[in-house]
């Protein structure tokens, strides 16, 4: 025999049943959403010295999942670092690539470098997503001076590098890999490659390269993700390309607003034959009805 | 206008046509006229909601709009080169189906270009293609030649009624007042004077040369648009003259199914006889064939030189589990079906003709799509977006109503007129020779010959 109170007791935990659940279930991915922890993110900084121009790329990426993504739209804050602190360069946000890039004003650089030598540093802030992180690094200002030169039929590129020491410039004794390239339509067309000696180098400048019209081209000599110096850029311009004969562009006129003339006559003079013999043709029906009129006046 | 007694009997057989409607003709009119506000619904819905409730995207950029657009500019050819070819050469047949021709012709370049009106976005821009039109590109070529082509198709109708709104005018039917004052007016004052005769003829032999060209110009044009453009499938020399050949096949086809339908309704089988069927379906045939050939020629060109985005589209073509089997209908069925029905004599009687012209019209149909769809559905630039609605193009309820609204208006809009004007031209059948005794004389007169041939070579031999 069944205690009747018992049943009843076991129907009512039955029915409540579906209600703990769905209780337990949004308990459960509250408790997840409030628990989940901000994602750890990674910033990577990098100088650029292109001519007279030192930039800062801050490069921003989390891990989402297995993959990491580059972070967008996101404020990175630029610092000099010096003995007693820091100070603020400014800021910049990061765009598709999670790149945020900042040119370092002149004067700035110049107040704070000791010795040529000069720290920085990027902040992220980070947000209720992603973690706070930050990057430095230390880099040795570089001086590279690229000019032409020709002995007799040889034509070369002649490039120096020099730095502070004190108060004077002095050439670079380390043996630094430099890279050369002239500009083409879609990249960097490489041209050579040699160390320094002596804060020097020269390099045959080659004499089968298509330049402009005049023959212009333009050299790019570049030190590569250095540890002392960063990446380092110089260009010049010189004359010694071959000259290439100017493209004069055809005509065809179907781009261009206007249409080409032939066509415009071939349609007016079609367009003019079949609708002139419309017009003929309805002026043949006006005169049938010209002749009605005759006909009648004839029978009256 | 005084007119004999055969007139007045055609005439006579004609008059109910235009003066009542039976309960079939009513049913019928009820029936296209809510096929039209279905088509008008679908039109709201496409312009309040734009043009997402098509299955047009991105890629497929035009669909079954364009493919009604062309197939209704081709059957156009019904009217301007059938019976401005038989007008100028005057086949002693022509008459009981030209005017049928001629109206095929003007309701179905009214009713094609309407489409590119649906295809084409911001309607209330429409006016910017005369005052901003570039020259130089086939979009403007087209509206210049449709325009042209249109104008000159009613012109030619008109030329070619004259004489029968005049039949009206001067006995008058029992219908509303207006209609009679339209006859009045219509005719101009005709009534048949030698130099009315005289002017008239001039007039319908000079728009027939002139219509001819027309016509084939419009249709290249149309081939050119597609033709110019550097797709697979569509950038072919030959286009030009090919969509000309299929136009004229699906032409002819929409013009036997029309008089197979009218004789069937008004009773018209002493004037649409067996002769006519026979005789446009050997110029089906031949269109058949050549339409056949430049199927073959096009595609075998294509698959021989291998490019690869032709390729692409061949092997949609020739997949069974894509478009394989709407090709073999388009370009094995549809040709060599009309071949042999009207070829072989067994098979040939008025309603097989009527069926081969279905099949060919439907095919022609199929055709367009094929020309259209796969070509847009394999870029030449690799897909960004793979959604499924952007790589296959699938027609929505919208553009399929829109379709259905297009051949209900063509319909109507034919039996409307066929209300308004006898369908056969009463003036020109009635003054023409009875061909019926004429071919049996001319039967007769053959079998003398040769009996008078056989008694001469028995004498000969003895």
């Amino acid at each position: 025999m069944y205690n009747p109170i018992i049943i009843i007791k076991m129907k009512e935990i039955k029915n409540s049943l579906p209600t703990f659940f769905a209780l337990l279930a949004i308990s459960l991915l509250s408790f997840q959403a409030m628990g989940q922890e901000p994602v750890k993110s990674r910033n990577s900084l990098e100088y650029y010295k292109i001519s007279e121009h030192r930039v800062l790329k801050a490069t921003l990426k989390a891990k989402e999942g297995r993959n990491y993504i580059f972070l967008q739209d996101f404020p990175v804050e630029f610092n000099i670092v010096i003995d007693t602190g820091s100070v603020s360069l400014g800021s910049s946000n990061t765009n598709e690539s999670g790149e945020a890039i900042f040119e370092v004003p002149d004067e700035m650089f110049r107040l704070h470098s000791t010795n040529g030598v000069t720290s920085f540093e990027a902040i992220f802030a980070g947000t209720e997503r992603y973690k706070p992180s930050e990057s430095s690094l230390e880099v040795k200002d570089l001086k590279m001076n690229l000019s032409f030169t020709q002995e007799e039929e040889e034509k070369q590129i002649l490039l120096t590098a020099t730095e502070l020491n004190g108060d004077e410039s002095v050439p670079i004794s380390e043996e630094l890999e430099i890279n050369f390239y002239v500009p083409r339509t879609f990249t960097l067309f490489p041209i050579g490659s040699k160390s320094l000696e002596s804060g020097k180098v020269i390099i045959p400048f080659p004499v089968d390269l298509p330049g402009d019209t005049l023959g212009n081209m333009e050299v790019i000599a570049k030190i590569e993700g250095n540890d002392t110096y960063g990446n380092v850029s110089v260009s010049s311009a010189i004359n010694w390309g071959l000259a290439q004969a100017k493209i004069v562009e055809t005509n065809r006129g179907l781009g261009d607003t206007n249409a080409p003339l032939w066509m415009v006559y071939t349609l007016i003079v079609l367009l003019s034959v079949v609708w002139f013999h419309y017009m003929y043709i309805l002026y043949s029906i006006y005169l049938i009805k010209k002749e009605s009129k005759k006909a009648l006046a004839e029978n009256m | 206008m005084n007119i004999d007694s055969k007139t007045q009997r055609t005439l006579n057989k004609f008059i109910p046509q235009l003066e009542s409607m039976s309960k079939f003709g009513i049913a019928f009119l009820v029936i296209l006229i809510l096929i039209f506000f279905a088509g008008v619904y679908a039109l709201y819905v496409q312009l309040t909601e734009g043009h997402i409730v098509t299955g047009m995207r991105d890629q497929v950029v035009w669909g079954l709009f364009i493919v009604n657009f062309i197939f209704f500019i081709g059957i156009s050819y019904a009217g301007a080169l059938i019976s401005g070819i038989l007008h100028l050469l005057r086949v002693p047949w022509r008459s009981p189906i030209i005017r049928m021709a001629e109206i095929i012709t003007v309701v179905s370049t009214i009713i094609g270009p309407t489409y590119i009106l649906l295809c084409v976005g911001r309607l209330d821009r429409v006016h910017h293609l005369l005052l901003f039109g570039r020259i130089q590109s086939p979009i403007t070529w087209d509206v210049i030649a449709i325009t042209t082509y249109l104008s000159g198709s009613i012109i030619f109708l008109y030329l070619a009624t004259i004489r029968d709104f005049a039949l009206l005018r001067d006995n008058p039917v029992k219908v509303a007042r207006w209609r009679n004052w339209f006859y009045k007016v219509l005719s101009m004052g005709y009534s048949e004077t030698p130099k009315q005769k005289e002017i008239l003829a001039r007039a319908t032999d000079l728009l027939s040369i002139v219509i001819i060209p027309l016509a084939i110009l419009v249709h290249s044009v149309l081939a050119w648009i597609f033709g110019m453009t550097l797709r697979p499938g569509w950038h072919s020399t030959i286009f030009a003259p090919y969509f000309v050949v299929a136009a004229v096949y699906s032409g002819t086809g929409v013009l036997i199914l029309a008089m197979w339908v009218f004789r069937k309704v008004y009773k018209l089988e002493s004037y649409i006889t067996k002769i006519h069927f026979n005789y446009l379906g050997y110029i089906l045939v031949m269109l058949g064939a050549l339409y056949g050939y430049f199927t073959f020629s096009e595609y075998l060109t294509s698959w021989y030189g291998s490019i690869k985005w032709d390729m692409e589209v061949l092997h949609r073509l020739f997949d069974p589990s894509d478009y394989w089997w709407w090709f073999f209908f388009a370009a094995f069925i549809g040709v060599l079906l009309p071949i042999i029905i009207v070829t072989v004599p067994r098979f040939r009687n008025i309603n097989s003709i009527a069926f081969a012209s279905l099949i060919a019209v439907f095919a022609l149909w199929v055709k367009r799509y094929l020309i259209i769809i796969p070509t847009l559905e394999a870029p030449l630039l690799p897909n960004h977006d793979l959604r499924p609605e952007f790589i296959h193009y699938s027609p929505t309820w919208v553009e399929w109503t829109l379709t259905v609204s297009g051949v209900g208006m063509f319909f109507l809009m034919f039996f409307l007129i066929s209300k308004f004007i006898p369908i056969i031209p009463v003036m020109k059948i009635s003054e023409e020779k009875d061909y019926n005794s004429l071919r049996k004389k001319v039967k007769e007169r053959n079998l003398r010959r040769l009996m008078k041939q056989v008694r001469k070579s028995d004498t000969v031999n003895g």
